[in-house]
């Protein structure tokens, strides 16, 4: 006679990967009537499950889980597994507190999980308060959402999905919201700024722009020193502030050049390069231009002649 | 005595506070922040926010968004930093004490957000033995629907405007009260309240019941004996005599609660006998635990008390499926005025000028109870109180010095108007939601159930003609119903300007 699948640890074993709706029907009857081999398969399959997920879910994710857990020690399957194995009764309940309580909380520690699960939203909440740098109305933030590029790929933010959102944001001080009169303004949070610093809008951005700059301005640059500028204010790798402090530096010489030397001719589309055909020696970069970026712009409007 | 003696006594009253917290500080060998916490809210509690509430206006900074100080990303260095903290603090005087002590609390304020709650070991405040907890709070509908009616949290004096996570709760009587954290519910309810949280679904269903609720033991004015003072009786309605009638309707409300997903189900006050609550648990059984109503909330029926020299007026909260989460029993007993006729012949003849309409007083014989049991769900730290709990001036005190802010209430009465203002003001004290459902004795009317929500526009009583025999909270159609109304309103005020052009 075979197992039903529920009491048969090979096929609990197979529950580690699957979505979490797959698990939950097996959940209180192995409680109820698992052999203790099928318990402690369950119970490394909640413990593989339970890694993952704390590492990379969403608020809901964890949630999901917990509540899938949940079902091994609540009600009736609970109070039979507490009598049968109190050790895995306990471990169970070890799991659920700590996914429950992943799920639950607001703070700084669990601002990846909360933004993760906005699909997006979130971090263009607060790109646009990073923007603006002053308080925006809700309003306004509505409106800014649905009228996004990607606006046709997601349904449109409504009024109740927003608030949702903003309540969110807002537990975990990502904003801060407050009334102005009858309009509702939204500013970004003390946990809101610190992240438009480390994420949004990181230091290094602003360290690069302002090289960029310099750059334009006919500055010489050190490559070595503008890396360990750009990797000091928090580049993601020493590796990429290396590349662009070389590539930067490159620049600021070819411009610098060019403002000494008679110029040549150049065509708009020479600075629409595809990858690995740079002119001017450029060409062994491995940098991409930002799509739909305007290198002539650069120059145009610092005087220099770009013939199309 | 002269202005400037009257500043020098106020002075001192607050140098006794800041002493006090100094030697308390000295004396905190670890500091955690929720000990921390509780010693700093108390001293602003007891010495009141005046003084660094000017200091702050002076410094351009606004008590709401008060500058925090900055801890160390990794928790393990925590304890450290506060142990530095607390050492520059101790070294700080006058208002710069001051002004520190409240960036603190604020900063903890987030630092306590993190920690596992509640801290197992009471904390005693500055003030006396009384000791403390600090509780999170949780006005989730006023944090959903967006700052709505000026509350306590953004008005002038109030340590409440600095702090937005928390609230230090005493767990000693107060006044003969007590406010009590329940915790111990199941942990799939919990989660399956909180999924429900994350996904906006959270509905209330108000029901007065369409069944005239008639008891037998309603004792008769008439009849009660009385002087030209009046007279007074007790009154126990422990049964209900048209109990097949209420039989068949309850199952009706229990399959509209799950037919329309209800998160919370309240019934009205002493309307629950013996008999009804077995069939309630009963169907509820047969819904199992991912069932719809997810909460239920009735008041039963008095029942005698233990020693059977009282009676108990109780409200029960069950869950999903039929299980106890908890029973409250209210703390204010009832005493009715009713006026009746003199023509009764055992009144004492009086004269002429005796013979008018006298007061008759009817009065609950119950044992009261002594606790406001609060459970922090997801949609709010609930609070269950009975009719007259929730107007009774002193209680009031007691509500507003808990961390509830969600009040789920069953409710006897003829008349609503108290239980409306008191709503209002626990909203702006609390930042509380507050549901209630009414229904007078058998068919007379009284007025109707409500919901206060902390938004503009957010009193909402039950219109039988609008909303059908019983009164449903929906948030996501409150929601949708509002971003409809601000189209509507862009739409005149975009066709205003074009005629205008």
């Amino acid at each position: 006679m075979s197992l039903t699948p529920s009491l048969d640890p090979a096929f609990l074993s197979d529950l580690d990967g699957v979505p979490v709706d797959e698990v939950s029907p097996h959940v209180e009857t192995v409680a109820r009537e698992g052999s203790p081999a099928a318990l402690k398969t369950l119970t490394g399959v909640f413990l593989d499950r339970a890694l993952h997920v704390l590492r990379s879910g969403s608020r809901r994710d964890l949630l999901e889980e917990a509540l899938a857990v949940s079902r091994g020690i609540s009600g009736e399957a609970g109070r039979l597994l507490r009598q049968r194995d109190p050790a895995t009764y306990g471990a169970w309940t070890a799991l659920d507190n700590l996914l429950g309580e992943a799920g639950r909380r607001s703070d700084q520690d669990a601002v990846p999980s909360i933004l993760k699960g906005t699909q997006g939203l979130g971090l263009r909440v607060l790109e646009i308060l990073a923007k603006e740098d002053k308080p925006v109305r809700r309003a306004r933030i509505r409106e800014t959402l649905n009228s996004l590029p990607d606006r046709t790929e997601r349904p449109e933010v409504t009024e109740s999905h927003l608030s949702h959102l903003l309540y969110n944001l807002e537990e975990a001080d990502l904003v801060v919201r407050f009334r102005q009169g009858k309009e509702v303004h939204v500013q970004l949070g003390s946990a809101g700024k610190d992240l438009v610093k480390t994420t949004v809008c990181p230091g290094w951005v602003d360290n690069l722009l302002g090289a960029m700059e310099r750059a334009i301005r006919g500055e010489q640059l050190d490559r070595t020193k503008l890396a360990d500028e750009i990797f000091k204010a928090g580049a993601p790798s020493q590796l990429v502030a290396e590349k662009l402090g070389t590539a930067l530096a490159q620049v600021a010489a070819k411009l610098s050049d060019l403002g000494q030397t008679p110029r040549q001719p150049r065509s708009a589309s020479d600075y629409d390069h595809p990858r690995g055909s740079r002119p001017d020696g450029l060409s062994n970069l491995d940098i991409s231009p930002r799509a739909g970026y305007d290198w002539g712009h650069a120059h145009r409007s610092h005087g220099l002649e770009v013939q199309g | 005595m002269e202005a400037g003696d009257r500043e020098n006594a106020g002075l001192v009253t607050v140098e006794k506070w800041r002493k006090r917290l100094r030697q308390r500080l000295k004396n905190v060998s670890w500091p955690l922040p929720e000990t921390l916490f509780v010693l700093l809210w108390s001293f602003f509690k007891e010495s009141g926010v005046r003084r660094i509430e000017n200091l702050l206006t002076s410094l351009g900074e606004h008590s709401l968004y008060v500058e925090l100080f900055k801890l160390p990303e990794e928790k393990k260095f925590h304890k450290e930093a506060l142990k530095q903290g607390v050492a520059s603090l101790l070294g700080l005087r006058g208002l710069d004490f001051d002004l520190a002590a409240v960036r603190w609390l604020a900063t903890l304020d987030r630092v306590v957000l993190k920690n596992r709650q509640p801290e197992p070991t009471p904390i005693r405040g500055l003030y006396g033995d009384r000791r403390f907890r600090v509780y999170r709070r949780n006005p989730f509908l006023a944090g959903v629907l967006g700052p709505g009616p000026a509350s306590e949290g953004e008005q002038s004096r109030t340590i409440e405007a600095v702090l937005r996570h928390n609230k230090a709760v005493s767990v000693d009587e107060l006044q003969d009260y007590r406010i009590e954290s329940y915790e111990d519910w199941d942990p799939n309810l919990r989660h399956r309240l909180q999924f429900a949280c994350g996904e906006g679904h959270f509905k209330v269903l108000l029901c007065p019941l369409k069944t005239p609720v008639t008891y037998p033991d309603l004792p008769d004015l008439g009849s009660i004996p009385r002087s030209a003072g009046g007279g007074a009786a007790f009154f126990h309605l422990r049964q209900i005599s048209n109990e097949v009638e209420l039989l068949t309707e309850l199952p009706e409300v229990l399959a509209f609660a799950r037919d329309q997903s209800v998160t919370l189900l309240i019934l009205p006050e002493l309307c629950i006998s013996d008999r009804s609550e077995e069939e309630i648990r009963r169907i509820l059984g047969t819904h199992g635990q991912d069932g719809y109503p997810t909460l239920t909330l009735f008041g039963r029926c008095h029942r005698r008390n233990a020693a059977g020299n009282l009676d108990l007026n109780e409200a029960v909260l069950l869950g999903p499926d039929g299980s106890d989460i908890l029973q409250y029993r209210k703390q204010t007993r009832y005493t009715g005025r009713h006026v009746v006729a003199w023509d009764d012949d055992t009144q004492q003849d009086e004269g002429e000028f005796s013979r008018k309409p006298v007061p008759i007083y009817l009065e609950e014989q119950i044992e009261l109870g002594d606790r406001l049991l609060v459970v922090d769900f997801p949609f709010g730290n609930l609070a269950p109180l009975i009719c007259l709990d929730l107007l009774h001036i002193e209680l009031g005190d007691i509500l507003r010095q808990s961390h509830a802010d969600l009040f789920a209430v069953p409710s006897l009465s003829e008349t609503t108007g108290a239980h409306r203002s008191s709503a209002t003001r626990l909203m702006i004290s609390n930042r509380a939601s507050t549901f209630v459902t009414n229904r007078w004795i058998e068919n007379r009317p009284g007025e109707p159930s409500f919901y206060r929500i902390p938004v503009e526009k957010g009193m909402r009583q039950h219109q039988a003609q609008e909303d059908g025999p019983y009164l449903l909270f929906c948030l996501e159609a409150f929601l949708n119903a509002r971003q409809q109304e601000r189209e509507e309103e862009d739409k005149r005020r975009v066709d205003s300007q074009v005629r205008v052009n």
